[in-house]
């Protein structure tokens, strides 16, 4: 009996070791599971807005920057420098017609990587993103404005690399397994989803873009067409890219250089994002603004 | 002494697993709840990045079993830049190139970039240096080019559209074997050329720019 209950008493002892052992393990489990990737953009930091038509926080995207002057034309225009000066513009449109937050991934000269970019828009709930550039090619020929959005074939293709790699037990490829680090991987193929459930509006965003960018040039449309573009991949949001022209041809590079032109691009952009917010506003059942 | 005593230590420590399996099996469950697409896909041994051989860079015309190469004449459909429609169209060469898939594919886009036709631009810069093709089992062709490649690209989305629908097109209607392409630069993945497009993963061709 003796023996029996130094046994007991030894077991007990044991069980003092293991069960601070075991909240040990519960609590590094349970703060190893916040940690396991998100899709970008929590709902919590969705700022109050207007949320007319449910469109209530814009961001506007100007591309390149700093050491990224992107495409150039004669006289020195950069397209960085072009596209800082869109973006500007369109947001003191929108802030004084109608209001709505407008966010710009960048405010001066510098570059912003396209990621990161992404993530600021996702981080502000913007409900919409425009990535601002423009375009150039060795053909001088080639000008007038395009529109794009993100192609849905490039999505189509990670959801079967996902669905292939769930059910092979393999990564998408070879590449990405061997040369990222292994963590962040499911977290890029959401991030690569993201778009995915907006192409609709983001397709209709860019048709609405085009025409009145077609409006303002008088050209044979270049229409709007899809590419797998990094900075959209990510958007939990209606996203586009707009080229607003070709600085390599020598009328749109003056037309570029013109700031009342300039304006009128701005111009062209906030007429597109007020039918879009009204077309969206009759799609979501809620009432546009008076 | 009882067997139930004699069992105490036991159940201690069948309920001390008992309690990490269950924690062990709610992780599990938690974490695939945060991340949709499953758990974290292992690699295939087939699909890993082949490391680059430095003698296999080297040129061919000293290795004295590269007389020995047996080729075969290969039909290519090289997509060029049509400069009166803009647009990338394919082009009929006819070529000697030895034997195997890769082999045929560097050929390929190496003539993609040399090739001259009236009417007719190469979407890839003159000079452009192509340093190996490989083509995985799966279908994926992963072309390193020389850095030259990021510097000589004009700055444009077109420009990268072009260039990188270009060699899509060219690899993916020239050979059957080839459904994808990976581009790398210098040997290492990139997440884009020039600012544009997302080229960290194979890209298969698309209609909106092919033909
Ligand atoms: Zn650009």
């Amino acid at each position: 009996m003796q023996s029996n209950s130094t046994a007991a008493g030894t077991d007990w002892r044991r069980v003092r070791v293991v069960l601070p052992a075991l909240a040990l393990v519960v609590a590094v489990l349970l703060y190893a599971v916040p940690s396991a990737p998100i899709p970008p953009g929590p709902e919590a930091e969705r700022p109050p807005s207007s949320q007319l038509g449910g469109i209530g926080a814009i961001v506007l995207d100007p591309g390149h920057g700093g050491l990224a002057t992107g495409t150039t034309g004669p006289g020195g225009i950069s397209e960085k420098k072009l596209t800082l000066d869109i973006a500007v513009r369109l947001r003191e449109l929108i802030y004084r017609r109608i209001g709505l937050q407008v966010f710009l991934t960048r405010e001066s000269d510098h570059d912003v990587p396209l990621d990161q970019r992404t993530e600021k828009a996702n981080n502000w709930r913007g409900d919409l993103f425009i990535s601002i550039h423009a375009n150039g090619y060795r053909l001088p020929d080639i000008r007038g404005p395009e529109t794009y959005f993100l192609s849905a074939s490039a999505s189509d293709q990670i959801a079967r690399e996902v669905a292939n790699s769930e059910n092979a037990g393999a990564a998408p490829t070879g590449v990405e397994a061997s040369a990222r680090p292994p963590d962040p991987s499911l977290q890029f193929i959401l991030w690569d989803l993201a778009q995915t459930q907006h192409l609709r509006e983001s397709s209709m965003l860019a048709e609405t873009v085009q025409a009145n960018l077609n409006n303002l040039w008088q050209l044979r449309d270049r229409g709007v067409r899809q590419a797998p573009f990094r900075v959209l991949k990510g958007a939990t949001m209606p996203a586009i890219l707009v080229e607003v022209g070709y600085l390599s041809n020598h009328q749109d590079a003056a037309l570029l250089a013109d700031p009342f032109f300039r304006q009128q691009i701005a111009e062209a952009l906030f007429r597109s994002i007020t039918t879009f917010r009204d077309r969206h506003a009759a799609l979501v059942g809620a009432s546009p603004e008076p | 002494m009882s067997p139930r005593r004699s069992n105490f230590p036991a159940r201690v420590a069948l309920i001390a697993v008992s309690i990490v399996v269950v924690f062990g099996v709610l992780f599990l469950a938690l974490n695939r709840l945060g991340n949709p697409a499953g758990p974290e896909p292992q690699v295939t041994p087939d699909e890993t990045l082949p490391t680059i051989d430095p003698a296999a860079e080297q040129d061919g015309a000293s290795d004295p079993l590269a007389a020995a190469v047996q080729t075969e004449r290969v039909t290519l459909q090289l997509f060029l830049v049509d400069m009166l429609n803009q647009r990338l169209m394919p082009r009929y060469r006819r070529i000697e190139a030895p034997m195997t898939i890769p082999a045929q594919a560097q050929a390929a886009i190496e003539r993609l970039i040399s090739t001259r036709e009236v009417g007719f631009l190469s979407p890839l810069p003159p000079g452009t240096r192509v340093r190996e093709v490989w083509v995985s089992p799966g279908g994926i062709a992963y072309v390193d080019f020389d850095a030259g490649l990021t510097e000589t690209l004009a700055q444009s989305s077109l420009a990268e559209i072009y260039a990188v629908y270009g060699v899509i097109g060219t690899l993916t209607a020239s050979f059957p074997e080839i459904n994808k392409v990976q581009f790398l630069i210098a040997g290492q993945p990139v997440d884009t050329m020039t600012g544009h497009l997302d080229l960290s993963l194979p890209l298969g061709p698309l209609a909106d720019w092919l033909y």
